[in-house]
């Protein structure tokens, strides 16, 4: 049932410390007669942040739509703001914002070839004389705005020139724009997913120094380093339901994992993932070699991969870690250098001939180079091999149920789309679909961003296990204590050249944080 | 994940899955309620052999032509030179094989116009899938192209008269009753069914059309698929021209570009039902169907011609509105 360590019952997160700025009841969401949230309550006061926490698919974001107006509760809801009621059967986006209630989301949505200033703009309104923009006071409104969130962004640059730290910023500076922190609730729904460890803090550093000055906040994250870090109370939610709250210290890892899977049975509770061992690894004759590579901001790497190994790829987000793992599945063209396996060149020129010779790829954007969308599960699952399985529908759906139950995707069904599934289990397929091919290599590119700590302590132990049975892996993360614990060995990038090489195991995770932020 | 539980199945109402079997069929119902009204309203010229014969025979080039269209926007582009291309092959038949010009049989002038078609639609592909220019682009100027090329075979005029047997056989041989065009139609949409639905050929184009990055991604040869479907969409456009030409005897080089229009319509229509969501085929064929029914049942009724592309224009935009998810959410909840 309920891990609470304080009195407080199910259903309630622990009492906030003062007043709520806002509060919630009795929060219900029904579609089409599935409930997916059910009687959730939550509560945040000023000068706090709520760390909110679940699996894939327990209801978080769910409750985040219904917070922020995008989604309707079920009658009963209530829902108070600074002391005001707020009408829950009217409450829509534009509401929620009137109310104080502001999002920073995952990806901001952001117009390339608009400036900062005009993106800004956009959201406050352009300022204007007669008709026509005023240029000059656009950029100082857009300065003043950056500078009360506390954010250096030069306002002329560029949409698409941003790094993903600088995009979170913005999205920060948007959210805060003309808000009273007396009077706010900031919701940061996963906004740090998609961030390196060092911007991730920069970024929740200036959301804590708002919070200092007053502002309410809840944080939707599956990092628990960072609701250790940042949070004064936390709450799990679990298949719709409030299954721990408390506060955050009291959290750690296994405390989490019990309460995000606990409640039911169904879930499987994976153990945490065996930490690497580097004892017996053939070191003779790396099975995937790579020399001098180069192009793509690469500048010269090598490395080798030896059979049943498994390599992490570390650094900053710019270090080049993406480009290399593209350039070594074949996806992007190189300027040099060569991959080999055993022995013999792969071609660049596209994945075709990687994947023929085995080396299977993963992109960190599910969306656009991982699943299509508007096709199946199944149809996902057997699409790179689709040729092979023609005719052979009997095998194509044994094949399909078994990799559905091995990872345990959700919904077990495999005509659901793959468009309408959630991140972690969209991840889910998208391994499985490899695996299936049986490769030789896989290379994996931030598996686990956005995927929540059981979905990740399943997939670790399965990578654990599909390397023990021959499986070379490169994978890169940007979370040093991840790579330290899955991987044999780790490379570090910088300005796209190796910079360091650590042995694998939780002990070196400093190291490994020392070699990506120096 | 509560939405997985086994409640969310059993849950459902029955009003919701008749709800759902109706949008599945809703065009063949469409048609059902359309003809029986026509039937009512028009009982001696409306439900008659010659007349629904007449529709199938005047349809059968407008689906051919929605077909060409279809194989195209699968693959996630758009041909807008299959109208052009229609023309074209009409004029290209009749010129190669009349007597007074060049002369050749009739089986050569089909086979070269076939190729010509393709080799159109090869150049939009190319243009599309290896320089990435956008499809709508490339195919707008492709098409403009060949309409010039229309006018500059025929000189400007209708061609007819001194052409060998082959066309009209081609169309007009009756086999059970019906034309041979409307036999060929089936026979390209049975093909083109199988293909999309039951090859891996049509997986990788369906996969190709919804995510080409993905498709791209598990070794799909994304940009190959998609010049052979623009080829492929050529040739089919050729070979509804050069029944256009065994149909009336003459080759306008004006005509097909008329038709592209209803085409797509036809084709986004057809996205509603069987398998909604998706561009299909019988989906495609029922739309043109519905298309043609509707406007017969309209001009008997005595209504003026231009009253046709007005019909097929409102008839896309409801059909569109109807199959929307938000539209059916609505229905449901009333």
């Amino acid at each position: 049932m309920a891990e609470t360590s304080s009195p407080a019952r199910v259903g309630r997160p622990g009492p906030s410390p003062q007043k709520p700025r806002l509060a919630a009841r009795a929060v219900s969401v029904t579609f089409g007669g599935v409930t997916v949230l059910r009687d959730a309550a939550i509560e945040v006061a000023g000068g706090e942040i709520l760390g909110l926490l679940g699996a894939n698919g327990s209801g978080k974001s769910t409750l985040v739509k219904f917070l922020t107006g995008v989604y309707r509760a079920d009658p009963g809801a209530a829902l108070t703001v600074n002391d005001a009621t707020v009408a829950v059967d009217s409450y829509g986006p534009s509401r929620a914002r009137s109310v104080g209630v502001r999002v920073v989301h995952q990806e901001a949505p952001l117009i390339g070839q608009m400036t900062v200033a005009e993106t800004i703009a956009l959201d406050v309104g352009f300022p204007t004389r007669g008709s026509l923009i005023q240029g000059r006071r656009l950029r100082s409104e857009a300065k003043r705005i950056l500078a009360a969130a506390g954010v250096e962004l030069d306002p002329d640059r560029v949409a698409s020139s941003l790094s993903a730290g600088d995009r979170a910023a913005l999205s920060l500076a948007l959210a805060l724009a003309d808000v009273d922190p007396a009077r706010a609730v900031l919701i940061l729904d996963e906004a740090t997913a998609s961030l390196s460890t060092a911007d991730a803090e920069r970024f929740l550093d200036r959301v804590r120094a708002e919070v200092d000055d007053g502002l309410a906040a809840i944080m939707v994250t599956h990092r628990l380093p960072e609701v250790r870090r940042y949070c004064d109370r936390a709450m799990v939610l679990s298949d719709g339901e409030v299954a721990a709250a408390g506060p955050a210290a009291e959290f750690d890892e296994r405390r989490l994992l019990r309460a995000m899977v606990g409640r039911h049975p169904r879930e499987r509770e994976v153990e945490p993932a065996a930490p690497a061992t580097t004892a017996d690894l053939d070191r003779g004759g790396g099975e995937l070699r790579a020399t001098g590579l180069r192009g793509h901001g690469i500048h010269g790497v090598d490395f080798t991969l030896a059979r049943g190994e498994i390599l992490g790829v570390g650094g900053r987000a710019e270090g080049g870690a993406s480009e290399l793992l593209r350039m070594v599945a074949g996806i992007d063209p190189r300027d040099g250098g060569e991959v080999e396996l055993d022995g013999v060149a792969v071609p660049a020129g596209g994945p075709r001939p990687a994947l023929r010779r085995g080396i299977a790829y993963i992109s960190p954007d599910r969306l656009s180079e991982g699943g299509v969308p508007n096709m199946t599960i199944a149809e996902n699952l057997i699409l790179p091999q689709v040729d092979g399985y023609w005719m052979k529908s009997r095998r194509a759906k044994a094949d399909v149920e078994r990799m559905i139950e091995l990872l345990d995707v959700r919904p077990a069904d495999p005509d659901a789309l793959f468009g309408t599934l959630s991140g972690g289990n969209q991840q889910k397929v998208l391994i499985s679909r490899w695996l299936l091919m049986d490769p030789r290599v896989l290379v994996l590119d931030d598996p686990t961003a956005g995927v929540d700590p059981n979905t990740r302590e399943l997939l670790f132990s399965l990578f654990r296990r599909s390397a023990d049975e021959g499986l070379s892996i490169v994978i890169r993360s940007t979370e040093p204590d991840q790579l330290a614990r899955l991987c044999d060995r780790v490379i570090v990038l910088r300005d796209g050249a190796v910079v360091e090489e650590i042995t694998g195991g939780l002990e070196h995770t400093e190291e490994i944080s020392l070699a990506t932020y120096a | 994940m509560p939405a997985t539980e086994s409640g969310g199945e059993t849950s459902r109402n029955p009003g919701r899955f008749l709800l759902d079997l109706s949008v599945r069929h809703s065009l063949l119902i469409l048609i059902a309620i359309l003809f029986a009204v026509f039937s009512i309203a028009e009982p001696n010229t409306f439900p008659t052999v010659n007349n629904l014969r007449g529709i199938a025979l005047n349809q059968s080039v407008s689906a051919l032509l929605a077909l060409a269209v279809l194989i195209v926007v699968v693959t996630g582009e758009f041909d807008l030179s299959v109208g052009y291309v229609l023309g074209f092959a009409a004029v290209l038949a009749a010129d190669l094989s009349m007597s007074s010009k060049v002369g050749l049989a009739g089986v050569v002038a089909l086979v070269l116009t076939l190729l010509a078609g393709a080799a159109i639609g090869l150049i939009s592909g190319t243009l599309t899938a290896r320089f990435r220019i956008n499809s709508l682009i490339a195919t707008l100027g492709v098409g403009l192209a060949v309409s010039g090329l229309s006018v500059g075979v025929s000189g400007g005029q209708t061609l007819s008269g001194g052409m060998p047997h082959t066309f009209v056989d081609l169309a007009r041989t009756k086999i059970l009753g019906l034309e041979s065009v409307v036999w060929i139609v089936l026979a390209v949409a049975v093909a083109l069914y199988l293909v999309l639905v039951k090859t891996p050929l049509g997986r990788k184009m369906y996969a190709t059309g919804g995510s080409e990055g993905v498709a791209r991604m598990v070794g799909i040869r994304t940009r190959l698929l998609k010049a052979g479907a623009f080829a492929a969409a050529g040739a089919i456009a050729a070979l509804a021209g050069v029944l256009q030409l065994g149909l009336s005897g003459a080759a306008n080089p004006t005509y097909g570009s008329n038709l592209l229009l209803t085409a797509f319509a036809a084709v986004f229509l057809g996205s509603t039902t069987v398998r909604p969501g998706y561009f299909n085929v019988w989906g495609t064929v029922l739309a043109v169907v519905l298309l043609a029914i509707g406007f017969s049942g309209l001009s008997l009724m005595g209504v003026a011609f231009w009253v046709e592309p007005v019909f097929d224009g409102v008839a896309l935009i409801i059909g569109v509105l109807l199959s929307r998810s938000e539209t059916r959410a609505v229905l449901a909840n009333k």
